[in-house]
């Protein structure tokens, strides 16, 4: 929800409560001040008319209003005021009416009389107060809307700014992420804590990547040297065969070593979003390259390879990381396959699959994704393969999925 | 011809240059930037050998200034980053081609012939070894005037064999050379053996010798003797 829908809601909701509250004590005030006014109104007006009877006019009866009648016998002086119900002939219907009866000993002789005034009823006065409290919410209302409207967006809007151009953050970029200045101190103080935390990402950011070339420069380069000088120590022809192949499989040793170092780096610097330059790429074309290169490769295991394109497939992504994952993807159902068995490689508008033929996968599905995991913990090769293809496909947010039907491997991307 | 070597770590220095020489090549040794810039400017040399990382400046900066100095002198660009960008722009200043660390010795060589044909020769010279004629411009070999028939992987190991003469290669560095990463794709080195005895038979056939010497258990060696 906006920010300026949930102020509204929140708005709505606090101002009817208060409306409420103040119908509900105009209503209790306004009646209570009206029945006192009126009593006393009807009070004075008795006595006027007791002080006329007194001086012997006659009083004309106004029924229901003003009833003055003479009583036959004497009685005990007194006055009275109630609420009460009384048939009005001119509305010719029952209306509510305060009243004040009162019997007065004037001359000898006693009077009753009755007076008696409209009053509003409690359901006329609720509604009164509860329409004008309703008009003038509403009033109230499309005043306050109207107003957040024009005011709104001239307020938040270096926030909204702001926000727009942090999204646009990334920590690869080499420039400060810049951020308008606003006069109003919240935002001001906002903007700079954001620009504080992302020059500190960027500046972490830069130390890491740093490190991670110079950790690379660092090892390559003592590797390069053993490599070098292994390859000197076997030209020496007076080598006995057990001295060279000790130092063959140090040398093997270190350039396995030297691998695992790149490739590592390598999954760093896709995870890190560091291949940013994209070209659109016609996987079908790839995939054909790339098999004619495994060819030595396919016809030393005898493998059948067929591929099956039923459409064309066209990615924007980086041609090396592209390269990159159907190599991988390819050599995996090399490596992993059986003499004499099969690659099967399906490509559809949307989708790659790779299909080959093996031995049953024997850990869990889940794990063949992960770093260092082996299919046969024996084997040369660095475990890292299918951790790259995930790694690529998670940069462009494409799907990879495993499937294994007895001897079959199925990988599929849908891209 | 004449070679300058750029590198910083200084054991790597004196072997690469150990190797060099032994080679056969006039090989000078720079250790640092300053080193570099001093020898470029009053030396020409046909191939510089530049180490990107360099502990008091930017070797692509000395690839800039080199290339504004002499444009003829031949670049390799030797990184131990296998960062694209920098390669990429080393290729876009000129530099001919690119080596990451850690390299066999004999790629070096190879890398370096490569770039010699194509900078003094444009191509156009042979490789001789005894009875044997490689041309790299047409891509043929001639044994005793006979052109052989092979195919593109045969054709590049006997270029890379007679280049690294004389000296053991491991089926590693052989690999790596002919196919690249995708040397990764096998369990085994069996893809190679086809490849080499196929190369051996149809220099036999053609009447040669077969000077391709199998060193047990590491890899082969191309000699006379």
């Amino acid at each position: 929800m906006r920010l300026l829908q949930k102020a509204t809601r929140s708005y709505i909701l606090f101002t009817s409560l208060l409306f409420l509250i103040a119908g509900g004590l105009l209503y209790g005030l306004l009646t209570e001040i009206i029945e006192k006014e009126a009593t006393e109104q009807l009070l004075g007006n008795e006595r006027r008319i007791a002080e006329q009877l007194r001086h012997g006019q006659h009083i004309i009866n106004l029924p229901p209003v003003l009833e003055v009648s003479k009583l036959n016998r004497p009685i005990q002086e007194s006055i009275t005021v109630k609420d009460t119900v009384a048939f009005d002939n001119v509305e010719n219907e029952l209306e509510a009416f305060l009243q004040v009866s009162s019997v007065r000993n004037i001359s000898g002789s006693s009077y009753r009389i009755v007076l008696r005034q409209m009053i509003v009823e409690p359901v006329e006065y609720m509604s009164t107060i509860g329409l004008s409290m309703a008009i003038v919410m509403v009033l109230l209302l499309m005043f306050t809307v109207l107003m957040n409207r024009i005011f709104f967006h001239q307020l938040w809007s270096a926030f909204y700014r702001s926000l727009a151009t942090l999204k646009g953050f990334s920590v690869h970029q080499n420039t400060p992420l810049k951020l308008e200045d606003s006069s109003i101190l919240e935002f001001s103080e906002l903007n700079a804590a954001i620009g504080k935390l992302t020059e500190k990402a960027r500046s972490d950011f830069r130390a890491l990547k740093e490190f991670s070339e110079n950790a690379s420069h660092e090892t390559q380069t003592p590797l390069a040297i053993i490599q070098a000088r292994l390859d000197e120590l076997l030209q020496d022809p007076a080598l006995s065969e057990q001295q060279a192949n000790h130092i063959q499989s140090a040398y093997v040793a270190a350039q396995r070593l030297s691998k695992l170092n790149q490739t590592l780096l390598l999954l760093t610097k896709i995870e890190n979003q560091q291949f940013k330059n994209t070209e659109l790429i016609n996987i079908n074309d790839l995939i054909g390259r790339q098999i004619s290169q495994l060819d030595d490769f396919v016809r030393d295991k005898g493998l059948q390879v067929h591929v099956n394109q039923q459409g064309t497939l066209t990615v924007l992504s980086n041609p090396a990381l592209v390269d990159m994952l159907i190599s991988n993807l390819l050599s995996n159902a090399i490596r992993h396959n059986v003499r004499k068995g099969f690659i099967e490689v399906m490509v559809t508008a949307r989708s790659l699959t790779v299909k080959n033929s093996g031995v049953p996968l024997k850990g869990s599905p889940a794990k063949l994704f992960e770093r260092f995991h082996k299919a046969n913990p024996s084997s040369s090769s660095l475990g890292l393969g299918l951790a790259i293809v995930r790694s690529v496909c998670n940069l462009y947010g494409w799907q990879v999925q495993y499937q294994a039907e007895d001897n079959t491997h199925i990988l599929l991307i849908l891209f | 011809m004449k070679i300058l070597l750029v590198e910083d770590e200084v054991n790597l220095l004196n072997t690469t240059s150990d190797y060099l020489r032994k080679e056969g090549y006039l090989c000078e040794e720079a250790p640092s930037y300053l080193a570099a810039e001093d020898k470029i400017a009053t030396h020409q040399y046909d191939v510089v050998i530049l180490d990107l990382t360099l502990p008091d400046g930017n070797g692509l900066d000395l690839l800039h200034k080199l290339k504004a100095l002499y444009p003829d002198t031949g670049v390799l660009i030797v990184s131990a980053r296998n960062s694209l960008d920098d390669r990429l722009t080393g290729l876009d200043l000129g530099a001919d081609d690119y080596i990451t660390k850690p390299f066999f010795l004999a790629e070096l060589n190879s890398r370096i012939n490569a770039i010699i044909r194509r900078r003094q020769f444009s191509g156009n010279c042979t490789v001789q070894f005894n009875e044997i004629e490689v041309l790299p411009d047409a891509m043929q070999v001639k044994v005793n005037g006979n052109l052989l028939e092979l195919t593109k992987k045969e054709y590049d190991l006997l270029l890379y064999f007679v280049t690294n003469k004389n000296r053991v290669l491991t089926r590693e560095a052989i690999a790596e050379h002919s196919w690249g990463d995708h040397a990764d794709s096998a369990d085994n080195f069996d893809y190679i053996y086809s490849h080499i005895k196929n190369l051996r038979r149809k220099i036999v056939q053609a009447g040669g010798t077969d000077y391709l010497h199998t060193v047990y258990g590491v890899g082969y060696k191309f000699s006379s003797i």
